[in-house]
């Protein structure tokens, strides 16, 4: 499933990070990589909050659309 | 000694970079980059050590000219040690950083800040451990109390006689890869399998720096391209992209981090930031999150205008007292009486009133809004506002350059530094003065209060909506701007929301006291002092009958009355371009026709004099929007040019806003008549 499918407390594994080259590294340097634990915590209209790493980074919707995850 | 002191941004770096070098510090720039750099130097039992503090940065391969800096330094700069600052609430991500340092160098000292936030999460570090894992002290330090300090220094020089040894991390297949280079790269002071990654991955930035610190440029040289070309070929056959050789050695030392984290972090408490969700909750709902963020201005507006008031009248009498002082001493020493009057009526009545005037508002706002910032309030600004902006074609960064604005325009420009992409950061700049800064506030303040309501409650009120209506036009320009000028793709970001910590109040209003009011005196004596004399000249200097000043203001007196004001206020904006504190002293003595600022000490004689001259209340609402809404000081705007390096954004930086506010007082003046 899509990182974005994720409800909010809802946990899932990171399974492959697919984005924007301009976003895709900086993703990567802020936790999002395979195998990393992530928890949306956070939503409104544009963007949305992620836990992970014991950290909280928050995205616009359209820039993780094509993170896949595992429950 | 030469230190370095890097680290994730909001682990409180700076803190600890202030408890090593006190008030000990200056700022500059790093040579070749725009970038500033603080760097502190103290001698503690007889050493001198100079600490730098390092732009934050969350990986040594981060591609942003900040980050960069900070990749250099650690590379390829001469120093003694590291400092490494951790968040013991964020310790997984920082460890990332921390490994990636310790692959360069082992005379580290790692730094974990914080403690005490994670012993209230009830999260658990084995200090010691960690220690033994990375091969490297760790501290745990407290941010409110010096202990830390100390130890850190011991260890400091403990580390600096360290044998060169540094940290391991497995690399998986990529390590026989990268041996099948090493014939060809030189010997430096950097493992050859680092060097080697980085051509893998084609890291161009870092070539170009090693270039330029081992005098080696292998991008150009052919062997290494051809041999990097080889390799990089059999890993795509083998189905690795250069992407995927990114991702991989991200994920090895993710995978390194995440190994030593299971083995000294232990939480305690399953939901340990489960308050600060539910302050987040409250902070950020479409709902409550909207009606908090206007009510927060709201307030910080009413406790500037009631705090600084007393004080401002104190100040006020105390300089007119000096005055006389000032006058009967340059009188003594027989100074000609031309002279006299210039340095008494013309520079220093402005320094006074530009002194008393600015200085309270400013001592009650930027501790007010530094202990914002520290609370941590600030990035959920930005996450409530991305939204609008984003329909702005602009980003909710934005949001923080313009909170920045309220203090001063000028930081606020450079506040755009945290927008990565270049057409939203123009955005960003060219519409910062919208949002009124520290210096417009007195005259804000006290036309609302002469002109439409003494109460200080309704009186803030009506300045929130003021404030208000800028934001929205900075909306609507950013839209239009990124409609014309600027037009591009929206772009994406990340925006880190930091756990609420608890503000060292004390200690805020101290620094900002200090940093203030020597902010405010050496702007007024490099800035309203020179301005006064000038303006005083034109007071007072005549072709014929009339003085320059009033030749320029009768001049101006019909385009004035278009857009309901008047000659005199009109050229009181325009020579007022040095510094927005200045123009109403200019309104005064453009009125009083007297060359110099009688002592106008209360709002109602103020109030009079302005009456007598034509002013009504439209007057003061034209005032007012032409204040939020005209070009920036001149301090903004070569700020602007050196933040964009260019001539024509300074210039329309200046046009924009001033056409805008053109535009909007004649509209606002034509509507007024009409009803």
């Amino acid at each position: 499933m899509k990182l974005n499918d994720l409800k909010i407390g809802e946990e899932g594994v990171i399974k492959k990070v697919i984005a924007k080259e301009n976003i895709r590294r900086r993703l990567m340097e802020l936790g999002f990589l395979k195998g990393i634990s992530i928890k949306p915590v956070l939503k409104n209209k544009s963007m949305t909050a992620y836990k992970l790493k014991g950290t909280v980074i928050s995205i616009r919707k359209e820039d993780t659309a094509d993170i896949e995850v595992t429950l | 000694m030469r230190i370095g002191l890097v680290g994730n941004p909001n682990v409180g770096k700076s803190t600890i970079f202030n408890a090593l070098t006190g008030m000990h510090q200056h700022t500059g720039n790093w040579p070749g980059k725009t970038t500033q750099k603080f760097s502190g130097v103290k001698i503690y039992n007889g050493i001198r050590y100079e600490f730098e503090d390092l732009p934050g940065t969350y990986s040594l391969n981060s591609h942003s000219k900040e980050e960069e800096v900070t990749r250099d330094f650690v590379y390829f700069d001469d120093y003694d040690a590291l400092i490494v600052v951790c968040d013991a609430t964020a310790l997984e991500r920082n460890l990332n950083l921390v490994m990636q340092v310790l692959e360069i160098t082992n005379k580290v000292v790692v730094v974990i800040n914080l403690v005490d936030e994670a012993k209230k999460k009830k999260i658990d570090i084995d200090f010691d451990k960690l220690s033994m894992l990375l091969g490297v002290p760790v501290i745990p330090t407290v941010a409110r109390s010096k202990k830390g300090v100390d130890e850190i220094l011991l260890k400091l020089n403990e580390v600096i006689y360290f044998k060169k040894n540094t940290f391991k991390i497995n690399y998986d297949f990529l390590e026989s890869e990268t041996q099948k280079i090493y014939d060809l790269i030189p010997n430096t002071s950097i493992d050859k399998d680092i060097v080697a990654l980085h051509l893998l991955t084609y890291d161009i930035p870092f070539l170009n720096s090693f270039d330029f610190k081992f005098k080696t440029n292998l991008a150009r040289n052919t062997n290494v391209r051809d041999r990097v070309y080889k390799i990089n070929e059999d890993l795509y056959n083998n189905g690795f992209s250069k992407e995927d050789i990114e991702t991989i050695v991200m994920e090895c030392i993710s995978l390194e981090c995440e190994k030593i984290s299971s083995e000294v972090i232990t939480y305690n408490k399953k939901n340990y930031d489960k308050n600060d969700r539910i302050i987040d909750k409250y902070l950020t709902n479409k709902f409550t999150g909207s009606i908090i963020m206007i009510l927060l201005l709201f307030l910080i507006l009413w406790l500037t205008i009631v705090g600084a008031n007393y004080p401002s009248q104190i100040l006020y009498n105390l300089f007119f007292k000096f005055e006389k002082i000032l006058f009967n001493f340059l009188t003594a020493v027989h100074l000609p009486s031309v002279i006299i009057n210039a340095l008494v009526y013309g520079v220093y009545r402005v320094l006074a009133w530009v002194v008393a005037v600015m200085l309270p508002p400013m001592m009650i706002f930027f501790p007010l809004f530094t202990l914002l910032e520290d609370l941590g309030y600030l990035p959920r600004i930005a996450f409530n506002m991305d939204n609008i902006f984003k329909k702005c074609n602009s980003c909710g960064k934005q949001a923080l350059t313009m909170v920045e604005g309220f203090g001063c325009n000028a930081v606020g420009v450079t506040g755009a530094r945290i927008i990565d992409s270049p057409r939203e950061r123009l955005i960003a700049i060219l519409t910062n003065s919208f949002v009124p800064c520290n210096g417009r506030f007195p005259l804000l303040i006290s036309l609302i209060s002469m002109f439409l309501i003494t109460d200080t409650l309704f009186g803030s009120f009506i300045l929130t909506l003021f404030i208000v209506f800028g934001i929205l036009i900075t909306f609507v320009v950013s839209k239009f701007l990124s409609k014309t000028i600027l037009k591009g793709e929206a772009s994406s970001f990340t925006l880190e929301l930091p756990p609420y910590r608890r503000p060292q109040i004390i200690k805020v209003i101290i620094r900002s006291i200090f940093d203030r009011s020597l902010f405010v005196l050496k702007r007024a004596v490099a800035v309203s002092a020179p301005s006064g004399l000038i303006i005083w000249m034109f007071a007072n200097i005549h072709i014929g009958e009339l003085s320059i000043l009033k030749i320029c203001t009768n001049f101006l007196e019909p385009f004035g009355h278009l857009l309901g004001m008047d000659g005199v206020i009109l050229i009181a904006f325009l020579l007022g371009f040095p510094a927005n504190e200045i123009v109403v002293p200019i309104m005064i003595m453009g009125y009083m026709s007297l060359g110099y600022i009688t002592d106008i000490s209360n709002l109602v004689e103020l109030k009079t004099l302005f009456i007598n001259n034509g002013w009504s209340i439209m007057t003061a609402v034209c005032v007012m929007l032409f204040s939020i809404l005209h070009f920036p000081c001149m301090t903004t705007i070569l700020t602007i040019k050196k933040e964009t390096g260019s001539n024509k954004w300074a210039f329309l930086s200046f046009l924009i806003p001033f056409v805008i506010g053109i535009i909007i007082c004649f509209v606002v003046n034509v509507a007024g008549h009409l009803f």
